[in-house]
């Protein structure tokens, strides 16, 4: 260990880089092999064929790993549009310099120690995933990519190749937690991972509810976001996992989350997309046993300059297993939205149904909403009901209520709240509320350009 | 006094005049009626009042709102100013709470003077339902969302009674309404002209509505014109005559 190190961790992407990143964590050699393997998946895998255009990103100018104490960002470099958020979101100083990629450590570990004592007295687990590695490697191995295995496309290998940091979460039968555990820095002080590994494991009638991500803005110089979230259900156990993706509009961010459950188990994912450049993000689940259920909500908000490609997919094997998607997307100025969602019911899913629900509000004469949807039953006695609708706001509603002395941009306002409210709903108050303060701002934004 | 002069409107980028010089005086305290087939141009006066953007009004036209020139004020100022305009079909606005709509507009055309918290345009909202004989825990529905049509209309008297304009222009106030609430709707009407000296021009195509309604002066609009004016009896024999006979 003698060995000198360079102070930064070089840009680009070889097996030295996958070698280097697993040697500096001290895995073990299995850990080392997937690496590679995957490494090499990707590098064989380097067409993307559909979806948005990544042609812009450029492999070998980004950093895969960041040393510990590595010289970080300086507030100059953080654009201006973000500081100016921060102050309208009132997010205080210190809060501010780990969202701006300043620092990696925010200091709520007092905080952080106390629920994480409580949580272990459950006899839940809460670690981030290097540290779960070491700690529990043969549970590790059980469950690592085999919900999602490098071969599932070509960012799942790119994040199997050289993830760092993320949360595992294992939940013990029968156990239920009350509140919502909650990344962002009011509980994780790990870094915020550019290529994240999460893994939760909820057994038998067990209950939890995971948030990941913040709405104020999180700035990284480093253009790409891409993690990996793999989720197993038991019997009847519930797991709602919500995310609030606020990405500076340089980052593309390009992600693989998919759940398994297992008989009666019921799995939702919240899913609200407002940041990055590029994001491609189909959250899915694989309804296995018999009476599961899953739903997925998804909120994207597509400004200028933004293209979001979201959706889901929803794979039915049980037998009475219902599954809801209800996706929701707004463009602004020349954003780009799409809807991209599979459902298929398969031959032994005996009396599935899908429900899907997709709504596009479009803001202005130049904004785009997209939708790709594949439903598919494969035995007769299942159900699918699919409902779309594109809608721009309509001049009889901005003149009803500008008629009532609302301005033109409150009255937008007011239409666009109404119109993901089914969503934002489903969130914890302090979320919803600087939620509905940022679609404020973008939108008092967009009426100065 | 609500003073439209030489009043005329076309739809954007077409031809076709809607309405042609209209001139009308709307005083203070009193019940006005306009009176026409369909098709006469009376919807779209009521939309261009208000600054509908799909509408052109022509240069020479004024709308002076007690001597302030509110012709091209945008229509959330003309509201400020005292202007309230019923159309129609008051629109569906999913997901958004009467309570939060209510509130932002009463601040906005009443905030000058009193603003106002949540909470106490949730008693105002309260009191007014109950008068009117609005459902209880209106504020938590969605505006117009899932309304039947006597719903839409209490729901417009609702906001008359809150924002208090100086002058209100009522769109068929009464279609679609049932027996019940055409009554509630008149007798407000007839109320506020008395009490809070507001001025009315109620735009209808119906004769039920003299029966009901004390009116002080009638208009009768064809072809998008103001052919003639008079009192009740003036109005009732128009309806016995039919439009296109006077």
């Amino acid at each position: 260990m003698s060995r000198k190190r360079k102070k930064q961790f070089p840009k680009g992407l070889s097996e030295k880089t996958v070698r280097e990143i697993s040697k500096i964590k001290d895995e073990p050699d299995w850990m080392l092999k997937v690496r590679l393997e995957a490494y090499h998946y990707f590098e064989d895998h380097y067409d993307h064929k559909w979806g948005p255009d990544l042609s812009a990103l450029n492999f070998d100018k980004i950093k895969y790993y960041a040393y510990a104490g590595e010289k970080k960002n300086t507030w100059e470099e953080v654009p201006s549009e973000i500081k100016d958020t921060f102050d309208q979101l009132g997010i205080p100083e210190v809060e501010r310099k780990y969202l701006a990629g300043l620092t990696t450590q925010y200091e709520s570990e007092a905080i952080y120690h106390n629920l994480k004592e409580r949580w272990q007295s459950l006899g839940i687990l809460f670690e981030d995933t290097d540290t779960a590695l070491k700690k529990y490697p043969e549970h590790f191995k059980e469950y690592f990519g085999k919900l999602i295995p490098y071969t599932d496309n070509k960012f799942a290998a790119l994040n199997t190749a050289v993830w760092s940091g993320g949360t595992v979460i294992y939940v013990p039968r029968g156990v239920q937690l009350p509140m919502p555990v909650q990344t962002y820095f009011r509980i994780n002080t790990e870094q915020m991972g550019q290529f994240e590994r999460t893994l939760i494991i909820a057994e038998e009638e067990s209950n939890i509810h995971y948030i990941e991500g913040c709405t104020a803005p999180q700035y990284m110089t480093n253009s790409l976001h891409s993690a990996v979230v793999e989720i197993f259900l038991k019997k009847t156990a519930q797991v709602r996992y919500t995310t609030i993706q606020n990405w500076s509009k340089n980052i593309y961010n390009l992600v693989t989350k998919r759940a398994i459950a297992e008989e009666k188990a019921v799995m939702e994912w919240v899913d609200c997309n407002i940041g990055s450049k590029v994001t491609m993000k189909y959250p899915s689940v694989i309804l296995k046993g018999d009476n599961s259920k899953a739903y997925l909500l998804s909120m994207n908000l597509a400004d200028s300059d933004q293209n979001i490609d979201a959706g889901g997919k929803m794979l039915h094997i049980g037998e009475n297993s219902t599954s809801i998607i209800d996706s929701k997307s707004i463009s602004r100025k020349n954003g780009i939205s799409t809807y991209r969602g599979t459902v298929n019911i398969s031959e032994k899913a005996k009396n599935a149904r899908s429900f899907i629900n997709c709504e596009s509000l479009l803001i202005d004469d130049e904004s785009v909403a997209f939708s790709y949807p594949i439903d598919q039953t494969s035995n007769s006695s299942s159900t699918i009901e699919h409902e779309a609708s594109v809608s721009k706001i309509s001049r009889d509603q901005l003149l009803y209520l500008q008629s009532r002395g609302l301005s033109k941009r409150e009255a937008t306002q007011l239409i666009v709240s109404g119109f993901i409210s089914p969503i934002v709903e489903q969130l914890p108050t302090e979320y919803a509320i600087e939620l509905e303060r940022l679609i404020e701002l973008s939108n008092i934004r967009s009426e100065r350009d | 006094m609500l003073k439209i002069s030489n009043f005329s409107v076309k739809i954007k980028s077409e031809d076709k005049i809607l309405a042609k010089n209209i001139d009308l005086e709307i005083n203070p305290g009193k019940v006005n009626l306009l009176i026409g087939p369909n098709g006469a141009g009376k919807s779209t006066l009521a939309k261009s009042l208000m600054s509908d953007p799909e509408l052109e009004i022509s240069p020479d036209s004024k709308i002076i709102l007690d001597k302030q020139n509110i012709t091209d004020l945008k229509p959330n100022k003309k509201a400020s100013s005292g202007l309230f305009v019923s159309f129609q079909n008051p629109v569906e606005v999913p997901g958004v709470k009467i309570l939060d709509f209510l509130h932002s507009s009463y601040n906005s055309v009443r905030g000058a003077k009193d603003r106002i918290d949540i909470w106490d345009i949730l008693d105002l909202i309260e009191q007014y339902s109950q008068e009117i004989g609005l459902p209880d825990g209106i504020a938590d529905r969605n505006v117009n969302e899932g309304f039947s049509g006597g719903e839409k209309k209490k729901f417009e008297l609702l906001q008359i009674l809150l924002l208090k304009p100086k002058y209100a222009v009522l769109d068929e106030i009464d279609s679609g309404a049932d027996v019940d609430t055409i009554k509630t709707i008149y007798s407000t009407v007839t109320e506020l002209a008395k009490s809070s000296n507001t001025g009315f021009l109620i735009i209808s195509h119906t004769p039920k509505i003299l029966d009901t309604l004390p009116v002080d002066a009638v208009y009768l609009m064809e072809n998008g014109e103001i052919k003639k004016s008079g009192d009740i009896k003036f109005a009732k024999e128009i309806f016995n005559k039919g439009f296109g006979n006077s």
